[in-house]
């Protein structure tokens, strides 16, 4: 009897860490580095962040944050995406967090990893692609992604590429070889 | 059922509610605190429809005159759908008070986007309904 007792105690306390794991603990899996794209779009040479003056950053990641930053909000004036970004939008009364912020450096870090970028200051700790983009697994995505907003989205970071001064027109390559790096998740965060 | 073996599954039964609150409560605490970094000021985003046409020009005038309110970083206009997006710091500006000031200022037939009821309770289960206690006990919780 008192094994049992203790075998399950031990069962259920594993298994109510594991319903608690919704928030950072997950790996990434992230697409297969490219570093050159990395270095294309700044590299590491270091240099100062306008944002944050007095810090240094990688102009990488800067480019990358800047290219972020302008596609969340392209996506947010965007009324084709926003049936899944409630949780974003609906001010939070509760403690005033807004993800915004995790978001913006969730994505650049993200971005960071899967361009190729060694700096583990940057190495993205978010979630995997599939659990990220599924409603099951994270409370902030109201509904799973079907592949006609997929493609819209991707588009949207176009637009951000642009407002960035990262053009089919000046730079098609660098514009061809993103966009083939976020189809290379089309697989996972398309689960309808 | 002898009376020590009842008592034993009792203790046990006991502790392992405690394990399961204690549990729950560290993470409603990491999932809602504020992070005390400065680099993570709490930003917010909010969306006004514009039910007439804006032009690139006007655009321009509507973002020069949101970006210039106090509180607000930044904006974007798409022109496409007449929608305009900003983020400011939750704290030093709010939706409410953009949205008349731009009224005000432009006397402009538009509405400020509100998550409707149905996408918001897709959404994160305690961030909606104030009444709930779900939503009482997060909220108390994430005052640590
Ligand atoms: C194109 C490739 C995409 C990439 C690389 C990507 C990447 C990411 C990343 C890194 C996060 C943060 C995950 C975390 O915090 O753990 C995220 C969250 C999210 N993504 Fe995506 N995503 C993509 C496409 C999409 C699409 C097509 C949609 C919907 C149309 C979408 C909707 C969302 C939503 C709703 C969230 C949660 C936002 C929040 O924090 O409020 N994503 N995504």
């Amino acid at each position: 009897m008192k094994k049992r007792v203790l075998f399950h105690t031990a069962g259920l306390i594993t298994a109510s860490f594991m319903f608690s794991s919704c928030s950072k603990e997950e790996t990434a899996k992230t697409v297969t580095p490219t570093p050159s794209l990395y270095e294309r779009v700044g590299g590491t040479t270091m240099v100062n962040d306008p944002v944050n003056s007095g810090n240094m950053i990688e102009a990488g990641r800067l480019k990358l944050r800047a290219v972020v930053d302008s596609s969340i909000f392209v996506i947010a004036a965007d009324p084709q995406m926003a049936k899944y970004f409630p949780v974003l939008f609906a001010e939070l009364g509760m403690s005033n967090k807004s993800g915004l912020t995790a978001l913006s450096k969730n994505f650049t870090d993200f971005m960071c990893t899967a361009t190729g970028s060694k700096n583990s200051g940057y190495a993205y700790t978010g979630k995997s692609m599939k659990a990220a983009h599924d409603p099951a697994q994270h409370s902030r995505i109201a509904q799973k992604i079907d592949k006609a907003d997929f493609d819209k989205f991707v588009g949207d970071i176009g637009k951000g590429l642009a407002q960035n001064g990262v053009t089919t027109a000046n730079n098609k390559a660098l514009v061809d070889d993103l966009v083939a790096l976020l189809y290379t998740t089309q697989g996972d965060i398309v689960q309808k | 059922m002898k009376k020590g073996k009842f008592f034993k599954l009792l203790i046990w039964s006991g502790s392992i509610f405690l394990v399961v609150i204690a549990v729950l409560v560290t993470h409603i605490y990491l999932v809602t605190r504020i992070s005390k970094n400065q680099d993570e000021r709490v930003r917010q985003l909010s969306r006004i429809d514009f039910k007439q046409n804006i032009d690139s020009q006007e655009a321009d005038k509507i973002r020069a005159f949101v970006n210039g309110l106090s509180g607000v970083e930044n904006s974007y206009f798409n022109l496409d759908n007449d929608i305009l997006v900003y983020s400011y710091l939750v704290g030093k500006q709010n939706s409410f008070n953009v949205y008349n000031k731009l009224i005000a200022f432009g006397n402009y037939k538009a509405v400020r986007y509100v998550v409707n009821e149905t996408d918001a309770k897709s959404g994160c289960p305690i961030g909606t309904d104030k009444t709930s206690l779900s939503y009482k006990l997060a909220a108390y919780i994430s005052k640590f």
